[in-house]
């Protein structure tokens, strides 16, 4: 393909999207179906969109998109009148589309009652504009931004909302060093969770001699409750190869992998589509647009480990191996995939590049904080009233996050704790809400923001057993090469079941802290040094709770057995006898 | 034990091979966790024999091979049963009744986590990572589709009115 054939389709591309979304006879319908809304019976939603169509003769297209983000609405369907504003529809099963389609296509009803707001200004009817919801208002749509508009395997309309513009850039007008310098003016942190900075990965696997280089796009996100990654290759996989395209072109590599969890199949499918269809129009191919730049992407999946996620493993794992993480150094921008210098980036940090290049590393850097540039991709679950997905800039307060995008707390219950950045992450209580989120920050309050992906816990939550599910998670996912990780945390997960059934005592606590300690200095990799922080931040600011346990041989959230516990120790007049320290004081 | 999926037979080899011409030209060591994802779909488990031959024609040792699908939680040595149950014990899952379900499924099928029923009918298994359906907790996943919020109740129904009884 040349830049003149390629120009051209993108004035097609540009026409054709005008239907869409400036449609002049046709409504436009969208049904969101990305895995979990298809969970939530989005297929059947589609199924039905078609056949009351077609059988009442609407003037209607129908069309897939990804998620919104708003995934505790799902199914969601949005509906675009010709002049009228486009108004999202919220838990849409196929018992209600012929209703609604009657109400509003082939009468004049927008059916408030139905919908959750709509994209214009103002209010529409009764409906209310989405920027005035506490879910949308706060946020900052940079990757997100063709979730809910695209459909996700159409490369059209990829291209037709800027997609590429940011690749032909770098390929066309910057030279390799200019690309890294943008992304290192943009200061572009990557968002696996341990924040390097992505140019300066790029510029050490520049500056190595030793060929072929590749890149690998890390997707293999595998934490529970953690699926920004997921949507973003669901809702946008064409932005994904975009990223590595460029990051290919930037450091002189002419090899791609996509290394996917296999728990994750819609996506594997959408980034094989997305490859597929690049290849076929030619913009992944030798030579790409007359230049000397060659470039091939490969998706592949995972096979089911946790520890996969970690570079090292990752790369064990495309050479077809058994995922084990190896010390550094070397890097693995010096020695990674079959010994060759290999960038590892992971998907949202590849998903940033398009916007650096397209509209420069100072607009970039504008974003966010000083520390965190640009936005990051959050996702909420847990006791929650709205669990979803939303994108920010980086700085945003965990209480706005929880309080105002995630609607606060479910049926009214009162918060507990959020368990911040996934499993590696640490569990804070109220008082650290207003810390914002970026690189570094919680750190202080023994958390981090990690990948962005939160839980919040309501009091029904035992603190302990929160510590004990998140070792548990690590005993059964390290991969046992290392005897601090293998060995610390089954003996760790013993001294919680302890707790848990009774039996311990107070020094089991400075037991606890001591082993962390032990595991966290002495561990190979990532996993083992995050994984007593759950633990450690558990200690540090549910004290009391645990103190509960062993002393007072009680549970106030009623989940812990403490079958083992001494019969006396469970009398209440024993333990609140006077002159013994209450529960409350030793916590201090 | 359940009756092996797997029998070396003409149609066996013919199919193997099939899966294996699909990597045609590609790094043997690349396409092998590839491979196994088929050979897994198509036979529940990793056969010997599968390995065996796999070993011969790529030139890679059964021991790596078996390094492999020992350490992935995706590939068994054993045949799994015809209809899968993954319960979610994901952090939200779990803390929103996730162990209830999986009580409530293994006692009615009378195994625990990773064994299969006897009559080859039905496995149950934990699943630690994200199904990224969280609106729907607790959730489980039958045969490859997500099923949710459920109660025990329910769980136990899914298991009970299946093959696992037929026989």
């Amino acid at each position: 393909m040349t830049p003149q054939q390629w120009q051209e389709y993108g004035r097609r591309a540009a026409n054709a999207w005008k239907d869409v979304v400036e449609p002049q006879q046709a409504a436009t319908i969208w049904v969101s179906t990305d895995s979990g809304a298809v969970a939530s019976g989005a297929l059947d939603t589609l199924r039905e969109l078609r056949r009351v169509v077609e059988e009442r003769g609407i003037k209607a297209q129908v069309r897939q998109t990804a998620s919104f983000g708003a995934t505790w609405l799902e199914p969601v369907v949005d509906i675009l009148k010709p002049g009228r504003p486009r108004v999202m529809y919220r838990h849409v099963t196929a018992d209600k589309v012929e209703d609604l389609l009657q109400s509003y296509l082939i009468g004049d009803d927008p059916r408030a009652d139905l919908a959750y707001a709509h994209f214009g200004e103002g209010l529409y009817g009764d409906i209310r504009p989405l920027t005035s919801t506490d879910w949308f208002r706060l946020q900052k749509r940079l990757l997100l931004a063709k979730c809910g508009w695209q459909d996700p395997e159409r490369l059209e309309d990829y291209v037709a909302l800027g997609g590429f513009a940011g690749f032909t850039k770098a390929l066309l007008q910057m030279s390799q060093q200019e690309v890294i310098a943008e992304v290192k003016t943009a200061t572009v942190r990557g968002r696996g969770g341990a924040g390097f900075p992505a140019g300066i990965k790029w510029e050490s696997a520049l500056g190595e001699r030793n060929r072929p280089k590749y890149i690998i796009v890390n997707s293999h996100e595998g934490e529970p409750n953690v699926f920004k990654d997921r949507r973003l290759m669901e809702g946008d996989p064409f932005a994904v190869v975009e990223g590595v395209m460029i990051a290919g072109y930037a450091v002189g590599s002419q090899t791609g992998y996509i290394y996917i969890g296999s728990e994750y199949p819609l996506a594997i499918s959408r980034m094989e589509n997305a490859v597929n269809k690049l290849k076929e129009i030619g913009l992944l191919d030798s030579n790409i647009l007359g230049t000397d730049f060659s470039f091939d992407v490969r998706v592949v999946p995972g096979a089911g480990a946790y520890i996969s996620g970690e570079a090292s493993a990752a790369i064990y794992g495309l050479q077809g191996g058994r995922g084990m993480p190896r010390t550094k150094p070397p890097r693995s921008a010096e020695a990674g995939m079959w010994g060759k210098p290999t960038v590892v980036n992971n998907t949202e940090t590849l998903c940033n590049m398009p916007h650096v290049i397209k509209r420069g590393g100072e607009w970039f850097s504008s974003l966010g904080t000083e520390k965190s540039t640009g936005t990051k991709v959050f996702s909420l679950a847990g006791d929650v009233a709205n669990v979803c997905l939303s994108e920010h800039e980086m700085g945003i307060s965990l209480r706005d996050l929880i309080f105002v995008v995630g609607g606060g707390m479910k049926n009214g219950a009162k918060f507990r704790s959020v368990l911040a950045g996934g499993i590696s992450g640490g569990a804070l209580p109220e008082s650290a809400l207003d810390l914002p989120n970026e690189f570094g920050s919680l750190e202080a309050e023994g958390s981090m923001m990690g990948s962005g992906g939160y839980l919040i816990y309501d009091e029904g939550t035992c603190m302990v057993d929160l510590a004990w599910y998140c070792t548990r998670f690590n005993r059964d996912e390290s991969c046992g090469k290392c005897v601090p990780c293998r060995v610390g945390t089954a003996s760790q997960l013993a001294m919680l079941e302890s707790i848990k059934r009774g039996a311990a005592t107070e020094r089991d606590l400075e037991r606890l802290v001591r082993s962390s300690d032990d595991i966290i200095a002495y561990s190979l990799c990532g996993l083992g040094q995050a994984a007593p922080v759950p633990i450690l931040s558990t200690l540090k600011h549910y004290r009391d709770e645990y103190l509960e346990h062993v002393v007072e041989k009680k549970c106030r959230a009623g989940v812990c057995s403490l079958q083992d516990a001494p019969k006396h120790a469970r009398s209440e007049p024993f333990i609140l006898a006077p002159g013994r320290a209450s529960a409350g004081a030793v916590a201090r | 034990m359940v009756r092996e999926t797997w029998n070396g037979t003409q149609e066996d080899l013919r199919k193997l091979g099939a899966m294996m011409q699909r990597f045609e030209g590609r790094d043997p060591m690349e396409s092998l966790i590839p491979l196994l994802h088929y050979v897994q779909d198509e036979y529940r488990y990793i056969p010997e024999g599968a390995a065996e031959i796999i070993s011969d024609c790529w030139h890679i040792p059964m021991t790596d091979i078996f390094g492999v699908v020992t350490f992935y939680a995706d590939f068994t040595a054993e045949p799994l049963g015809r209809n899968r149950m993954s319960i979610c014990e994901g952090a939200a899952c779990y803390f929103m009744g996730a162990t209830d379900l999986a009580a409530a499924a293994l006692d009615a099928l009378n195994i625990q986590y990773n064994e299969t029923t006897p009559d080859g009918a039905w496995t149950v298994s934990r699943a630690d990572f994200c199904y990224g359906a969280c609106h729907l907790a607790p959730l489980v996943e039958v045969n490859h589709k997500i099923r949710g919020p459920l109660t025990a109740e329910q769980v136990a129904e899914t298991v009970r009115h299946s093959p696992a009884n037929e026989h």
